[in-house]
C-alpha cells in the first residue's frame, strides 16, 4: 500500500489522484529531504568557502549524481533547469544562438506534441531561421515510420535535430526511441534526436545513453519529487553545440571588462541560483523509485490502466481517444453528453482529480476535431479501490442525465 | 441541496438552453474562445432603432458557459445596445447559483467577454460596417 507513504493520503482519505501525468503527489522522503535541506544547511552552493556553504555544495552535487545515476548517464552531462519547458527552450535557442542552425535547416517534430516541445521550434520557424516539418503519427498514435523514413530521404543532411516526446501527454501511445534514433542516424547522421521524456520517465526504466538519442528532457515534479526542476540530459557532443542562452553567475569561470571565459559543463548551462532543495528533494524521489525498482513501476502502471481501460469500455457514452499504451498510464476520452470540464467538475466533487481540458496539446485537439478532453492519468499510489471509484463515479454521470 | 445535485441542475439547464442558436444576417457578430479548456463561443445580435431584437449564442463548450451565455441573452434580449457593455459577471456567475472555482469562473466569464463591441453613437449604417470587422 504505497498511499502510506504519501501523507496527503492522511490528509483527504478518500483522495482518488488521476492526475500525475500534470504533476505528482509526493511521497515522505522529498518532503523530509527538503524540509532537512532548510533545517539543517540553507547555504548557497558552489562559491562560498565556509563549512556550512560547502556541505550544501556537497549535498546539492550528490544530488545531481543520484538523478544521473537513475539515468545511465555521468553528473557532467546532466543540466538542472527550472523545469522540462526551461530545458526544451534552452536546446531550441541554444542550437540557434550558436550557430548550428542556419537559415536552410530543416527541424523534423512530430505531430500532436505538446506545446513546450513545440512552441520553441515553432518560434525559430517564425523567425525563420529553420524550417520546420512535420512527422506523421500512425492509426495508433504512434511514429509513422514510413512517413518518418520518406522525410529523412527528402531532406537528408539539411535535417538538423528530430523533436519528439517518448509517450504522448493526451494520446498515452508509446514510441520506439531506441529504433527511432538508429533511423534518424542512419539517413541522417548528423542530426540530433531531442526526446520530451516527461511522460514516459515516471513509468518506464530509463537509460539515456542506450537510448540512442542526443538529448533527454524530463520534470522532477512528474517524477515524485518538488517542483521547480527540470533535467536536460546531452551527451557531450550534442551539449557542446549549445550556447547558454541566460548568462549570469555560476556559468563562467572568469570575467574581465571585455572578456569572459565560460565554466566547465555543467555548469556552463546553468547560470544563476539553483534550486538546491528540489535538486535534493528529486534525488530523494529517484532514490525511492528506485527501491520500489522501475520495472515494478512499470508493472504497476500497466495493471491500473488496463483495469481502467476495462471499467471505461463498460460506459457507452466514453469515448477513448486512440489506442493507449498501458505502460503509459495515460488515458483520455470524452463523453456523448456531457464537456470535458463538467465531467472534471462532477468528479472533483467526489475527490476524484481528473484532467480536463487541452492538456497543453491544441494542435492535436485541432486534428482530432475535438475541443478538450478528459485525461486520466496514473500514478504509483492509484490502487484497484481508485479504479473502482472513478469508474463507478462515471457510471453515475450516466444516470444523472 | 449538494454542490453536485446543483450542478445536475445546471447541467440540465444547459441542455435546453433559450437563446442558442445563429441568426441568418445578423447586424452583430462576435467570437470568443478559452485556449485552455477549449471553450467557443459565438454571438448573433440583430439589432433595430438601438434595440437588440433578437439574440442568440452558439456555444461549443462546458455547460456553466453555456448556462452564463444563455443568462446574458436574457438580459440583452430587447434591451438598448448600449447595454452590451454593461453586462457584469459577477451578477450572471451569482445568477448561475452553484459556488464556482476562478478556472471555472472563466468559463462563465468567456460569453460576456466576446460580446460584441458596439458604440451606440453610431447608426445603423456604422453598424452594417462593423459587421464586417468582427
Amino acid at each position: 500500500m504505497l498511499k502510506f507513504d504519501f501523507p496527503i493520503f492522511k490528509t483527504r482519505p478518500y483522495l482518488v489522484y488521476f492526475d500525475s501525468a500534470a504533476t505528482t503527489l509526493k511521497p515522505y522522503p522529498v518532503i523530509q529531504a527538503v524540509a532537512n535541506w532548510y533545517e539543517n544547511c540553507g547555504a548557497p552552493v558552489h562559491r562560498a568557502v565556509y563549512p556550512l556553504a560547502e556541505t550544501s555544495t556537497a549535498s546539492f552535487e550528490h544530488a545531481r549524481g543520484v538523478i544521473a545515476r537513475f539515468f545511465g548517464a555521468q553528473p557532467t552531462n546532466l543540466i538542472l533547469s527550472a523545469n522540462a519547458t526551461a530545458s526544451l527552450n534552452q536546446v531550441a535557442n541554444g542550437l540557434n544562438q550558436s550557430g548550428w542552425l542556419s537559415s536552410d535547416s530543416v527541424i523534423l517534430i512530430l505531430e500532436g506534441e505538446h506545446h513546450s516541445n513545440y512552441l520553441p521550434w515553432l518560434k525559430l520557424g517564425e523567425n525563420k531561421e529553420v524550417s520546420l516539418v512535420f512527422v506523421r503519427l500512425n492509426e495508433r498514435g504512434e511514429v509513422d515510420l514510413q512517413n518518418l523514413t520518406s522525410l529523412l530521404d527528402q531532406h537528408k543532411n539539411k535535417i538538423k535535430l528530430f523533436a519528439l516526446s517518448q509517450a504522448n501527454n493526451v494520446l498515452g501511445s508509446l514510441h520506439d526511441i531506441q529504433a527511432i534514433s538508429k533511423l534518424v542516424k542512419q539517413k541522417s547522421p548528423d542530426a540530433l534526436v531531442l526526446v520530451d521524456a516527461s511522460q514516459s520517465a515516471p513509468h518506464l526504466p530509463l537509460q539515456v545513453v542506450q537510448s540512442g538519442a542526443d538529448f533527454m528532457i524530463m520534470g522532477g515534479h512528474k517524477l515524485y519529487g518538488p517542483n521547480g526542476v527540470g533535467i536536460l540530459w546531452g551527451n557531450t557532443d550534442a551539449l557542446s553545440k549549445l550556447s547558454p542562452t541566460v548568462l549570469g553567475g555560476n556559468m563562467v569561470s572568469s570575467v574581465k571588462k571585455d572578456q569572459i571565459t565560460l565554466n566547465e559543463l555543467p555548469h556552463r548551462l546553468e547560470a544563476g541560483s539553483p534550486n538546491i532543495e528540489g535538486v535534493i528533494g528529486l534525488s530523494s524521489a529517484l532514490s525511492y523509485l528506485e527501491n520500489i525498482n522501475m520495472n515494478k513501476v512499470t508493472e504497476h502502471t500497466e495493471s491500473i490502466t488496463l483495469a481502467l481501460l476495462e471499467g471505461l469500455k463498460e460506459i457507452p457514452e466514453i469515448l477513448i481517444i486512440g489506442n493507449p499504451n498501458p505502460k503509459v498510464g495515460i488515458i483520455s476520452f470524452t463523453h456523448t453528453h456531457l464537456h470535458p470540464h463538467d465531467i472534471a467538475t462532477l468528479l472533483g466533487e467526489k475527490d476524484i482529480c481528473i484532467r480536463a481540458g487541452q492538456q497543453c496539446s491544441g494542435p492535436l485537439h485541432e486534428s482530432l476535431n475535438i475541443p478538450a478532453s478528459c485525461r486520466i492519468s496514473v500514478g504509483i499510489y492509484n490502487d484497484s479501490d481508485d479504479v473502482t471509484r472513478i469508474i463507478d463515479a462515471l457510471k453515475t454521470l450516466k444516470c444523472s442525465l | 441541496m449538494s454542490q453536485t445535485e446543483q450542478y445536475t441542475i445546471v447541467l440540465e439547464q444547459a441542455q435546453h438552453p433559450e437563446f442558442a442558436g445563429i441568426i441568418e444576417n445578423a447586424d452583430l457578430i462576435s467570437d470568443g474562445a478559452n485556449l485552455s479548456c477549449g471553450d467557443e463561443v459565438k454571438w448573433y445580435l440583430k439589432v433595430k432603432d438601438g434595440i437588440i431584437k433578437d439574440i442568440k449564442h452558439d456555444c461549443r463548450s462546458c455547460a456553466i458557459c453555456k448556462v452564463s451565455a444563455d443568462l446574458v441573452a436574457k438580459q440583452l434580449y430587447n434591451q438598448p445596445v448600449d447595454l452590451l457593455t454593461h453586462i457584469k459577471s459577477e451578477e450572471i456567475i451569482e445568477q448561475i447559483g452553484i459556488h464556482l472555482s476562478p478556472t471555472r469562473q472563466k468559463c462563465a466569464r468567456l460569453p460576456i467577454e466576446c460580446l460584441p463591441k458596439f458604440e451606440a453613437t453610431k447608426g445603423q449604417e456604422q453598424l452594417r460596417l462593423e459587421e464586417t470587422e468582427v
